[in-house]
């Protein structure tokens, strides 16, 4: 429940930041992209650092111990890393239609 | 074989190219038209691209491959479309990678010879190349020794190698050299199956006539994950499963891949099938839901039994004599007797029962809650299948297939390994056979589907029980009485100490081809301190734990690199022919095993005898080996397939096969009901006298020869007519007190037959950590008790000794059982490194092969299990 | 208009793997990106389990997450076509992972490095095939995406050779791991034709997609087994 609570609040927070960046990469193909081969370092990329820095989100609102998810293509990879996968039911509390940016289209 | 060039990368790249905006069909294709057209088009490079028919010989079902072969390179490895109607459908991870297993770094590529006369696990075999004129002569000078002074000092010894340039080749080589010792690998798989079969129909070679059966009680047969007709089977099951409503019930103690899409699981505590089974018959039979017609008609249960367990005889002391109902006296079943089958009878004033009044009277305490007991199964589920099976026989119902009234009992028992794969083997597929009996589906439609019945009639004899053993694998001597598919593990164990088996010569040499056999033999340590013993030469296609105990190393092509008359699969309804084709050779390989022992021949001096004795191992007729003259492989392949097929040799390079398809009237009527049926025939031995006979005459050669070796009480045991509850005992259950769990093995279908895929790099990594290695499986209820979590490092400690493999907690296994499976813990130094992991179960199992047929015990071992 | 789908029969799937063996060959594995993976798990509590056997590949979602991520971040690598083809250039690729970070069935894969099959020994029979004689979506590169196309390189081929109605049917145009199933547990075809075999299975079968709360429209359907996941 904390961890639902948490996300909910963060996605309000989120729909201005990286949407805007989005915004200006699609307005601007041909400009430098806005991530890099680095940007899921953790700590360090842009990635991370948006949730991290910017929205504040502890590790663990993201991050479990393990994949409950068994339906994840790489499921050995990411449960053999770092904090703990990352199932994306947590993104999806941000992510989806009309929130922005939406990676998950209109929910069915 | 389709043989063009193409403009393969023509165009390439277009559609991928232009889709990335979101263009239509047309848009590509009109692209790619441009692209071909457009000046340096010819730039584009032009590759050969061959598709060849041909087969996989990874393991024992032989699928029809249709390979694409791009630039010399085989690309790909997908099924024959043609082949689907006759056997296999798809292929498995195997043999759609199976290119991987040629284009293998890690291969034996160059005749290697040993320097280092020690031979051993830490033993470096210092190897150096030697030439293949060096190999040869090295091998043929100690061959002419041996075949001048006794050739049955050499033992050959194939295992997969059966399946390449087969077994008749072997054979005629063997023979040709004069040694009976020619062993092939049978009792390290099913062997026990088929000698049950051949005590009992004279014959081997069962199918279930799945496309027909409505209820399939499956004892432990693994056809989703790797065994003989495993490509039939498995399409067979899953489409009769969906279109005919059939339902299957999977019997054993691990959920194997068919248990776990299975309509029930049973899982049944380990070697206690017997038991479950035999309470089954009990409810039948207490129940009458059994075929008495077919009982009487077709088997041995109305012929009289005296008190010894002896089949009385008529005066001329051979044929069996009845009871007729029709003048109540004893009477040979001819024309006119109506036989009893139940019932006591007294016969010149001794008192008689029926075979299956034996049968009967004999499990009457075997209940279904006394199988509960002992097989872990409640009471009312044993009741329940018995029920189903029977119910689902439709005992007394016939159906029209192509306009013939067929007996139709669509209810089946089938096991593979399951009931077999155990020191009681024999015994327990004689159980499996005798529940099909009672239902009466043997030959009908939807049930058990012999492969020719009594052709074979001398395994209704008492055999032989050679003494002393001419062979050194001790195959259908007083030892092993109907071990009539040789006895892989034995010649190891001979040849440490001949005298104590009563052989009168030490074998010198073996020669291995295609085969790790001490890998697959339980307690396979003993095996490895045979091979040290022997001048041995291996014939294979990468460094085995056998090549590290060899004198001489000779490097085998692949099944993509050669010619084979191929072996096939039959299904209940087809049958075809077929050979590989050579479609690479990314080593330049320069012989294969068909040219060695034609050049081996040669250099004995034996050439025109070897091609003599190719005809007959052949069975050849109008077109044979002609003396006088060497043969290539491809020339050797033609010669059988246009005797056997009649056809040209084209179709086969063409096709890679041709394909027949059986009538009902062959299928059904072409076997049990012609060779069994009515008064005057054979009988399905339902009783098994013969074994009776063979124990006395065992008895008898051990008395009289004082041999030790012979523990008399457990042949007694193992040579019952009938099986019975001692038979769900093995040594270890008897035996290994303190060690509570039971061990249970299988195949895997990423390394069944393990020697040539085990360096495989698509299966060892594209298939994920789960197939590179194995698992010791451990129910969560016991890996709770245990305080062993998932990915523990855990030891199994046996009688044997101790290996550490990784837990993997599961549901999916009886808590009193771990299973681990074959094919993983190779240990050779000439393995890639990703060929070595895992848990070579085999190391630590207890040895007590099936005193019947030589098959090895492999799931009678008690352990203790504990975190490492 | 062709939009092309994938069925998985769960009910017949018996875990062989024999399709994730035929993608690793046909699409030039690396050890790092693997592109087709086999789910397992058990379902129930003993005695009463059965398993489950899902094999995984890209989903080629008709709202892709990978896509609508990596125009976000300017690199515009991932393209999906008009028959539904989701496919990454790798010369646009920046690898940046956030594909992999959005997408909600894990598909995208980091290729860290373009490993020999079995490494130290040099390259191994396709390994040798040199890249110009490859497929673009074959031409493998480290620190790039990569991701199963649905055998896009026989889709390409279909189309030169003016056989796209063949999709689905011959091994030529048919995605490798849909041809060796033993058991027939895939299928892949057109599902805007509804007298294709694969509309029709989908139908009988009651296929699903699976994780439709994502709301990314998959292109492959599974026929789930008792018990299963979706």
């Amino acid at each position: 429940m904390k961890r639902l609570i948490a996300a909910v609040v963060l996605g309000l927070a989120m729909a201005a930041l990286p949407a805007a960046a989005a915004d200006e990469a699609t307005k601007k193909p041909a400009a430098k992209p806005a991530a890099s081969a680095k940007s899921l370092d953790p700590g360090t990329g842009a990635f991370h650092r948006v949730h991290t820095q910017k929205l504040k989100m502890s590790c663990d609102t993201c991050h479990a111990s393990e994949l409950k998810d068994v339906l994840f293509l790489r499921g050995a990879e990411v449960s053999a890393s770092g904090p703990g996968p990352v199932d994306r039911a947590v993104c999806l509390g941000c992510h989806q239609a009309p929130a922005k940016p939406n990676w998950y289209g209109a929910t069915k | 074989m389709e043989l063009h060039r193409r403009s393969f990368l023509k165009g390439m790249g277009a559609l991928s190219g232009v889709a990335a905006s979101g263009v239509s069909f047309e848009t590509v294709a009109q692209a790619a038209k441009a692209a071909q057209s457009a000046k340096g088009a010819a730039a584009v490079p032009v590759m050969d691209v061959r598709h060849v028919k041909s087969g996989c010989a990874i393991c024992p079902n032989f699928c029809g491959i249709d390979a694409t072969v791009v630039n010399g390179i085989v690309r790909t490895i997908y099924p024959d479309t043609a082949r689907a109607e006759f056997y296999n459908h798809g292929i498995c991870p195997k043999g759609a990678s199976g290119m991987y297993n040629t284009y293998d770094p890690y291969r034996l590529k160059k005749p290697l010879k040993r320097t280092n006369p020690k031979k051993g696990r830490d033993e470096d075999p210092k190897w150096v190349e030697i030439s293949w004129d060096e190999a040869f002569n090295e091998i043929v000078v100690r061959l002419g020794r041996i075949r001048a002074e006794n050739p049955s000092k050499l033992v050959w010894q194939h295992g997969q190698g059966k399946y390449l340039i087969q077994e008749q080749f072997c054979e005629a080589f063997t023979k040709a050299f004069g040694t009976p010792n020619m062993v092939h690998r049978t009792t390290a798989c099913e062997a026990a199956r088929h000698v049950a079969d051949e005590l009992t129909w004279a014959s081997a070679g069962i199918l279930p006539d799945l496309k027909y059966t409505k209820f399939f009680l499956n004892c432990g047969a693994n056809y989703f994950e790797g065994e003989q007709a495993s490509r039939w089977l498995d399409w067979q099951a899953t489409m009769s499963r969906e279109q005919n409503a059939m339902k299957t019930v999977v019997v054993e103690p691990r959920l194997s891949a068919c248990a776990g899409k299975a309509d029930e699981w049973v899982p049944v505590r380990p070697g206690k099938d017997v038991v479950m089974l035999l309470a089954m018959a009990k409810v039948m039979i207490d129940a009458n839901t059994i075929d008495e017609p077919f009982l009487v008609e077709f088997t041995n249960a109305p012929q009289l039994v005296d008190a010894a367990g002896i089949i009385l005889k008529d005066k001329d002391g051979k044929t069996p004599l009845v009871w007729d109902t029709v003048t109540n006296s004893a009477k040979p079943y001819v024309t006119g007797v109506k036989p009893a089958l139940k019932g006591n009878y007294t016969v010149d004033g001794k008192p008689m029962r029926t075979a299956f009044q034996v049968l009967a009277d004999s499990v009457k305490e075997i209940t279904p809650q006394y199988a509960e007991e002992v097989a872990g199964i409640p009471a009312a589920t044993v009741t329940r299948l018995a029920q189903t099976f029977a119910k689902e026989a439709r005992i007394g119902e016939t159906i029209d297939i192509d306009g013939l009234k067929l007996r139709y009992r669509p209810s089946v028992l089938y096991t593979f390994r399951g009931l077999t794969a155990k020191e009681f083997g024999v015994q327990g597929w004689r159980t499996g056979l005798i529940l099909n009996m009672l239902v009466g589906n043997i030959d009908a439609v939807g049930g058990l589907i012999l492969g020719g019945a009594y052709a074979r009639p001398q395994y209704f004899d008492v055999s032989v029980c050679e003494y002393p053993p001419k062979r050194a694998d001790l195959a259908q001597s007083v030892f092993y009485p109907y071990s009539n598919h040789h006895i892989a593990q034995t010649p190891c164990l001979t040849v440490q100490d001949p005298k104590a088996w009563g052989l009168s010569y030490t074998p010198e040499m073996q020669i291995f081809y295609g085969s790790n056999r001490p890998m697959s033999i339980p307690n396979s340590g003993q095996q490895f301190d045979g091979l040290a013993k022997t001048f041995n030469v291996v014939i294979d296609v990468i460094m085995t734990e056998s090549c590290w105990f060899a004198d001489i190393l000779l490097p085998d092509k692949t099944y993509l690199e050669s010619w084979h008359y191929a072996p096939t699969r039959s299904t209940p309804d087809t049958g075809h022919n077929a050979i590989r084709q050579p479609m690479t050779n990314p080593y330049n390989l320069e012989w294969d095993a068909f040219g060695i022992l034609w050049e081996i021949s040669k250099r004995l001096d034996m050439r025109d005898r070897f091609a003599e004795e190719c005809n007959k191992s052949w069975g050849l007729k109008e077109v044979t080996f002609k003396p006088g003259r060497d043969y290539t492989q491809r020339e050797g392949v033609e010669i059988i397939w246009t005797d056997k097929t009649k056809k040209d040799f084209s179709v086969a390079i063409e096709q890679g096969f041709v394909g027949s398809k059986k009538n009902a009237k062959s299928k059904y009527l072409g076997g049990a009901e012609d060779k069994f049926k009515g008064p005057g025939k054979a009988k399905i031995k339902l009783y098994a006298d013969q074994l009776i006979d063979t124990y006395y005459k065992v008895e008898g050669i051990a008395k009289k020869n004082d041999l030790t070796k012979i523990d008399l009480p457990k042949y007694k045991i193992a040579y019952s007519p009938l099986p019975n509850k001692d038979h769900a005992f093995p040594t270890p259950h008897r035996e290994a007190t303190g060690y509570p769990y039971y061990i249970v093995t299988h195949k895997r279908m990423h390394r069944n037959q393990s020697g040539f895929t085990v360096n495989n790099a698509i299966l060892n990594q594209a298939l994920g950590p789960d197939a590179a290695t194995n698992y010791v499986q451990i129910n969560v209820t016991a890996a709770a008790q245990l305080g062993v979590k998932n990915g523990d490092t855990v030891t199994i400690e046996t009688r044997v000794g101790k290996i550490n493999g990784t837990a993997q907690v599961v549901q999916g296994i009886r808590p009193d059982t771990i299973a681990v499976s074959y094919h993983y813990g190779q240990w050779s130094p000439g393995y890639s490194p990703a060929g070595r992991k895992g848990t070579a179960i085999n190391q630590v199992l207890e040895y007590h092969p099936d005193l019947i047929s030589g098959h090895n015990s492999f799931n009678d071992t008690k352990c203790k299990v504990y975190k490492a | 208009m062709t939009k092309l789908v994938r069925l998985i029969d769960q009910n017949r799937c018996m875990g062989c793997q024999a399709c994730v063996s035929a993608c690793a060959v046909e699409n030039y594995f690396t050890p790092d990106a693997p592109w087709n993976v086999m789910v397992e798990y058990e379902v129930g509590t003993y005695p009463a389990v059965k398993r489950v056997y899902n094999t995984m590949n890209c989903m080629h979602c008709e709202q892709p997450s990978c896509k609508a991520a990596c125009d976000a971040v300017g690199a515009k690598a991932i393209s999906k076509n008009q028959f539904g083809v989701v496919l990454v250039d790798y010369d646009k690729c920046i690898g940046c992972g956030y594909c992999a970070a959005v997408c909600p069935y894990g598909v995208p894969q980091l290729n860290k490095s373009v490993a020999e099959l079995y490494p130290g020994q040099g390259k191994s029979g396709a390994e040798t095939i040199p890249y110009k004689d490859r497929h673009p979506t074959h031409r493998k590169k480290a620190k790039v995406v990569e991701k199963c196309t649905f055998c896009a390189h026989k889709l390409d081929r279909a189309v030169t050779d003016g056989k796209v109605d063949r999709i689905g049917k011959d091994q030529a145009y048919t995605p490798s791991c849909d041809l060796v199933c033993p058991v027939q547990a895939r299928m892949f075809g057109d599902i805007d034709d509804p007298n294709s075999d694969v509309s029709m299975r989908i139908k009988a079968t009651g296929a699903v997609q699976l994780k439709k709360q994502f709301g990314t429209g998959p292109q492959v359907y599974y026929a789930l087994a008792e018990g299963a996941k979706s």
